[in-house]
């Protein structure tokens, strides 16, 4: 082999192994989709997504009908004191401090009452809190009580 | 240094062959880049803006340079989209068009132009497919529906290949008419006019003093006018970055307002360095910051390794050819060193204002150009080489092209992540832009109406790679 054939060889290598690389990974998406390689894990429910920040996957429960006001069960070890409960979507996020899910509810139908906004305020979530006293406007209190006031599991 | 042995013509050269293998090798980053763009969403932000001047303002309004931002043939070509489409989905299939053929062009443009005659010039081509894409430049020009220099880029080439080939009768009406295209997309299309005059000044085969003077007239024109009507420019139009920060306006014009030439200077180094080293970004050193600070991500140094040791291939070949014009004459290969450093300049001046990764987007075709060239010299060079420094540069130029390919394919996932983020800007932003915009009922209307094309599942999906390759990729 040639000199100038090993160096064309050399430079030319990662171009093959970046096309065949490509066409390979393209090829394993379309036969696998779900794969972890390009989907997010799995959100098993509305709450599951709106806890972990899914906003895709949350969306996805909003799209395919899913009532964005309709109450969900949702477990949490400190929040619900590991029981089982049923809350709004919109107070989950708020409780759990999932800013872009308290945003994406509010766009997609959900409705905002002022008690929303203390299950933020309440837990410190100023991001979620400033949402939602945009958004609930005038009916805003202008203080929320003690934060045991606002557990989802009263 | 133009033409040694291992490159040079033969009768056994097949360049239909080579061609077609470096456009196939291309093909697939290029079509999934595509793709990629086509199934982008439009972002709230940018877009619905700019739909809504095209929805309220009569076409002819927007040839009057009366705002900063002076870019009448896209609005022009957006505004013809917007009010002829059959469908609001119609439009927008166009306005990604305007968008996607760029690109697919500017690369077929690209290795049509170098036309690899043998297996190693294919391989350097397609490292030159590769700068272009993987060049921030090129990457900060993929913001659908901002086509302006995205759409600049295959002008400005398909310019030089004018000026480079025999002159015909049709070629400098086309060239005059490219120019002006260019620069009615963005003020950056008028790094061609100095082009086009250095191009004349080496005696380029296809330039003419006719059009030389006709672009540069039209230059002063369009100077007069933007300056006639731009008395109510601010000082800095958007945050300046300097060292390893960045100012808002308000703070560059109160720490210098007084003078602020020097600040000037630096934006445009700022955007000629990112071109050539990857390094400043937006005028900022962060890949230098992150070195220095003793934690640089894995993608900081393929960017900056392989920007530093292309440029400096590309200036020893630079050099070498403009030696041997000061006693041979104006080669093609020194007109094109003449030609890069004359678009690097340009953008510079162009981006005096604010240093910005996209504002050196014009120059990157030339890049790619020069570094085809450069490194074909490089390999000839190598290969002549004794066995240690032959190693040494194997090493090297392997380096060089695995660097570049990583940073084409980090364009591919750049532009898949943009994908998801506005994708998720739609589904986030609606309560925000309703309460902002609530005076405005023609940008809540096109905001309503593209929410199912925002929100549409389906959306190009960056791929989740393992951790260490990803923190080389840069972008997943």
């Amino acid at each position: 082999m040639t000199r100038p054939t090993v160096l064309a060889a050399l430079i030319a290598a990662p171009a093959l192994l970046a096309a065949c690389g490509l066409v390979g990974v393209e090829a394993w998406r379309a036969v696998r989709p779900r794969s972890p390689l390009f989907a997010a894990p799995f959100a098993y429910s509305l709450a599951d997504a709106i806890a972990t920040g899914n906003i895709q996957h949350a969306y996805q429960y909003i799209r395919a009908g899913q009532d964005p006001n309709a109450r969900i069960a949702v477990r949490h070890p400190d929040l619900t004191r590991n029981r089982w409960v049923r809350v709004t979507p919109l107070d989950w996020a708020a409780a759990t401090g999932q800013a872009d899910a308290v945003r994406m509810l509010l766009g997609f139908g959900a409705r905002a009452e002022a008690s929303t906004l203390c299950h933020a305020e309440a837990r410190g979530h100023e991001e979620v809190a400033r949402v939602l006293r945009a958004h609930v406007g005038e009916a805003a209190p202008a203080a929320c009580g003690p934060r045991q006031m606002y557990a989802l599991d009263r | 240094m133009q033409t040694t042995p291992s490159t040079a013509a033969s009768p056994r050269e097949r360049p239909h062959l080579w061609t077609a293998a470096v456009l196939f090798a291309a093909a697939p980053l290029v079509a999934l880049l595509c793709l990629s763009l086509w199934r982008t969403p439009f972002p709230v932000s940018e877009a619905i803006a700019i739909f809504e001047d095209v929805a309220r303002e009569r076409a002819l309004d927007f040839l009057i340079p009366d705002t900063a931002y002076y870019r009448p043939l896209f609005h022009l070509a957006i505004s013809a989209i917007w009010h002829n489409a059959g469908s609001l989905a119609e439009a927008l299939a166009w306005v990604k068009l305007l968008h996607v053929v760029p690109i697919a062009l500017v690369v077929a443009l690209l290795v049509g132009h170098v036309r690899p005659r043998t297996l190693a010039e294919a391989a350097i081509a397609a490292v030159a497919v590769a700068v272009l894409v993987g060049s921030p430049g090129f990457r900060d020009n993929l913001e659908i529906p901002l086509s302006y220099t995205i759409i600049g880029m295959p002008l400005a080439l398909g310019v030089w290949i004018l000026l480079t080939r025999e002159r015909r009768r049709w070629h400098q009406p086309t060239i005059l008419l490219l120019v002006l295209a260019a620069i009615g997309f963005k003020e950056q299309g008028l790094v061609l006019v100095p082009l086009v005059v250095a191009a004349w000044w080496m005696g380029a085969p296809g330039a003419s003093g006719i059009t030389a003077v006709a672009l540069v007239a039209t230059a002063g024109v369009y100077a007069v006018l933007r300056a006639v009507w731009g008395e109510s420019w601010s000082m800095f139009e958007q945050a300046v970055g300097l060292g390893f920060g960045e100012m808002e306006p308000v703070e560059a014009v109160a720490r210098y307002g007084s003078f602020p030439y020097g600040l000037y200077a630096y934006s445009g180094a700022s955007t000629i360095a990112n071109v050539l080293f990857a390094e400043p970004t937006r005028g900022t050193f962060s890949i230098v910051r992150a070195l220095v600070d003793g934690h640089p991500q894995p993608w900081q140094l393929v960017h900056l390794a392989s920007s530093v040791g292309l440029t400096a291939i590309v200036a020893w070949w630079g050099a070498g050819v403009l030696k041997q014009a000061r006693s041979a004459g104006w080669s093609p290969h020194a007109r094109l060193v003449v030609a890069l450093a004359v678009v690097l300049l340009a953008c510079g001046a162009l981006s005096f204002n604010y240093s910005r990764d996209r504002l050196g987007g014009m120059a990157v075709p030339f890049y790619a150009l020069a570094a085809f060239h450069a490194l074909r010299a490089a390999v000839d060079r190598a290969a002549a080489a004794p066995r240690l420094p032959f190693a040494a540069a194997a090493v090297l130029l392997c380096g060089i092209a695995v660097g570049w390919h990583v940073r084409a394919v980090g364009t591919l996932e750049r532009a898949r992540l943009t994908s998801i983020r506005n994708h998720t800007e739609w589904l986030v932003a609606l309560p925000q832009r309703r309460i902002e915009f609530a005076e405005r009922p023609v940008y809540l209307g096109i905001l309503d109406s593209m929410i199912d094309q925002g929100t549409r599942p389906g959306m190009s999906q960056p791929t989740r790679y393992p951790r260490w390759l990803s923190r080389w990729i840069g972008e997943s």
